[in-house]
């Protein structure tokens, strides 16, 4: 179990991560969400001991990282990909690593296999691809065993390929019973791999709930309405004080109630009904709407004109 | 949000960082590397070379002077003709010192190897170890090879070995040098992780170990030699000479040069034990 306790990280006068509370509980995976620079590898780096918070804590299974006598058995964790020695062998790579807790050779020749780098152990790590890079990483997070996964954006840059490995791996350790928490800001992958979301924005949590929760909480009905007459069920509809879109001559957006109250009203007026469709919100545009006023960087929406 | 932290129950621990464990990570760490081995034999060939021509020059001039025995006065024995590559061994312990840190930092393996064993002065301390048993026994062995070079070399010509005090005119000389480059590869560990630069960390340390006790020597004020007197480069080169017997200034050279490599050493790791990884 992860727990972090009013995590707050100064940068200078930017405050980079602002009074982070959650916990990220075993058996599932946690999708850390966020856009660029809200603070999600910062707090990732605390978690881990590598950055010092400016005020409150985190505890990895009830204690400061640093403070466990057996690091690698309580947590695994893939901050950078690339962070390895271009010059060194992966198993070299990955011998060193587990020498550090004692960990035999045995164990690293069964990470290899689990993340399917065997083949290429022997290889120098400056001439893998970030695909390998990736896999080598979590082999690395492996070795102890760990009852805590962290993945920092473990599938940036993977081919469709890779990115389904990561999330069968990452499921898999889940329904392990370890605890496994990744950060992405990618919407669509974390609909199909996390359990609960978490979402940062400015360094400050904008949500922490199931995802189903998470969807449903950022949800605004809306039904696709296409009627004999629009006008009458559009005056009808307004009435009860609903959003009414008028997309055509016989057609309606309908916000705020759902598709049954629209289906009896069109009833009751005796209206024809052509097509009657429920639009749920998608992970991406819960996400947008959520982060809209704690996005960092902004791209320039006139870009997307073409 | 706040929360109650459910302290776990202490679980026996399989596998555990330990003094052992992280010494033996950072000889994989090291080993592992063909930098750090080229480094190695680069360095030790750097030694016995000019250990090799010096003695066969002497030799030449020796056996050209038809063996004149008046020239034993002033020849220099086997000993010191051995020790003429020391700056060869300084700059290899530099390099290897400063890539053990930098280098990994630069790379990002640092981090990953935090995120392994967290607790940073052990794996800083682990390093400092590590590399100074290293330095220590790859200059000893390069320049006992060295020794063995310009014996070989100057019995081709017929040249004596010209050594009084084996223990004093060699065997010393060896293990000053050895404890030199060692100190030397602490210090530029500690600068290393201080400015967390492998370019920077080799030119400070060079430019401090041989640049500034030449420049501090030729200022016109009394104070510039008294303080390159106490400088590493100074102290150090000081362990290489022959000494007649033990003495006071010998045992200060010693202590100062150890101490150079231990205040630099901590003075890193105290950093480092502060900073964000």
């Amino acid at each position: 179990m992860i727990t972090t306790e009013h995590l707050t990280k100064r940068f200078g006068s930017h405050t980079a991560v602002d009074d982070v509370s959650f916990v990220v509980k075993p058996g599932q995976v946690t999708g850390f969400l966020g856009p660029n620079g809200a603070g999600k590898s910062t707090t990732m780096r605390m978690i881990m001991g590598l950055d010092r918070p400016s005020t409150g804590s985190a505890f990895v299974n009830g204690r400061p990282f640093a403070e466990h006598v057996d690091p690698m058995s309580q947590a695994g964790a893939l901050l950078d990909a690339k962070a390895a020695h271009p010059g060194r062998r992966a198993v070299d790579h990955l011998r060193m690593l587990a020498a550090t807790n004692g960990i035999g050779t045995r164990r690293v020749d069964e990470v290899m296999d689990l993340t399917g780098i065997s083949s290429v152990a022997s290889r120098r790590i400056g001439g893998f691809s970030l695909g390998m890079h990736q896999r080598l990483g979590i082999a690395a997070t492996m070795l102890g065993d760990p009852q805590v996964l962290i993945f920092d954006e473990p599938v940036n840059g993977l081919d469709p390929e890779g990115v389904h490995w990561v999330r069968g791996f990452a499921r898999a350790r889940a329904a392990e019973g370890r605890t496994v928490f990744i950060s992405s800001h990618l919407m669509s992958e974390m609909a199909q791999t996390a359990d609960h979301i978490i979402v940062l924005g400015k360094g400050r949590v904008l949500a922490d709930a199931p995802l189903s929760d998470f969807l449903r909480g950022a949800e605004h009905p809306t039904v696709r309405v296409r009627v004999s007459d629009a006008a009458v069920l559009g005056s009808v509809l307004a009435a009860s004080g609903v959003a009414i879109t008028q997309t055509g001559s016989d057609a309606l957006e309908v916000t705020g109630v759902p598709a049954h109250i629209v289906a009896r009203a069109a009833s009751l007026e005796g209206l024809e009904l052509h097509e009657l469709t429920p639009v749920n919100a998608s992970l991406e545009e819960a996400y947008l709407a959520l982060t809209d006023d704690a996005t960092e960087y902004r791209s320039d929406s006139a870009a997307l004109v073409s | 949000m706040t929360t109650t932290i459910a302290p776990t129950a202490p679980q026996q621990a399989t596998h555990r960082v330990s003094a052992g464990s992280l010494l033996k990570a950072e000889w994989i760490s090291i080993a592992s590397l063909r930098s750090n081995k080229l480094s190695w034999i680069i360095g030790t060939a750097l030694v016995v070379l000019p250990a090799a021509a010096f003695a066969a020059i002497y030799g030449a001039q020796f056996t050209d002077s038809g063996q004149d025995p008046a020239m034993l006065e002033w020849l220099p024995g086997v000993g010191e003709i051995a020790m003429n590559g020391y700056f060869f061994a300084i700059a290899m312990a530099v390099i290897i010192g400063s890539s053990v840190y930098a280098k990994e930092h630069s790379t990002g393996s640092l981090r990953t190897l935090l995120s392994a064993a967290p607790k940073r002065f052990g794996v800083m301390a682990a390093k400092a170890a590590v590399v100074i048993a290293a330095t220590f026994i790859a200059t000893v062995v390069a320049f006992v090879v060295a020794l063995a070079a310009a014996w070989i070399v100057g019995e081709l010509f017929g040249l004596p070995t010209n050594v009084d005090d084996l223990l004093f005119g060699v065997v010393l000389p060896i293990l000053g040098a050895g404890v030199f480059a060692a100190s030397t590869a602490a210090f530029t560990l500690g600068i290393a992780a201080l400015l967390r630069s492998e370019t920077w960390a080799v030119t400070a340390s060079l430019v401090f170990v041989f640049i500034l006790p030449m420049i501090l020597a030729t200022l016109p004020w009394s104070w510039g030699a008294d303080v390159a007197d106490v400088l590493l480069g100074t102290t150090g080169q000081n362990l290489l000479l022959a000494h007649g017997a033990l003495s006071g200034d010998l045992l200060l050279d010693l202590v100062l040069t150890l101490a150079w490599g231990a205040a630099a050493f901590f003075g890193g790791a105290a950093v480092v034990a502060r900073r964000d990884a």
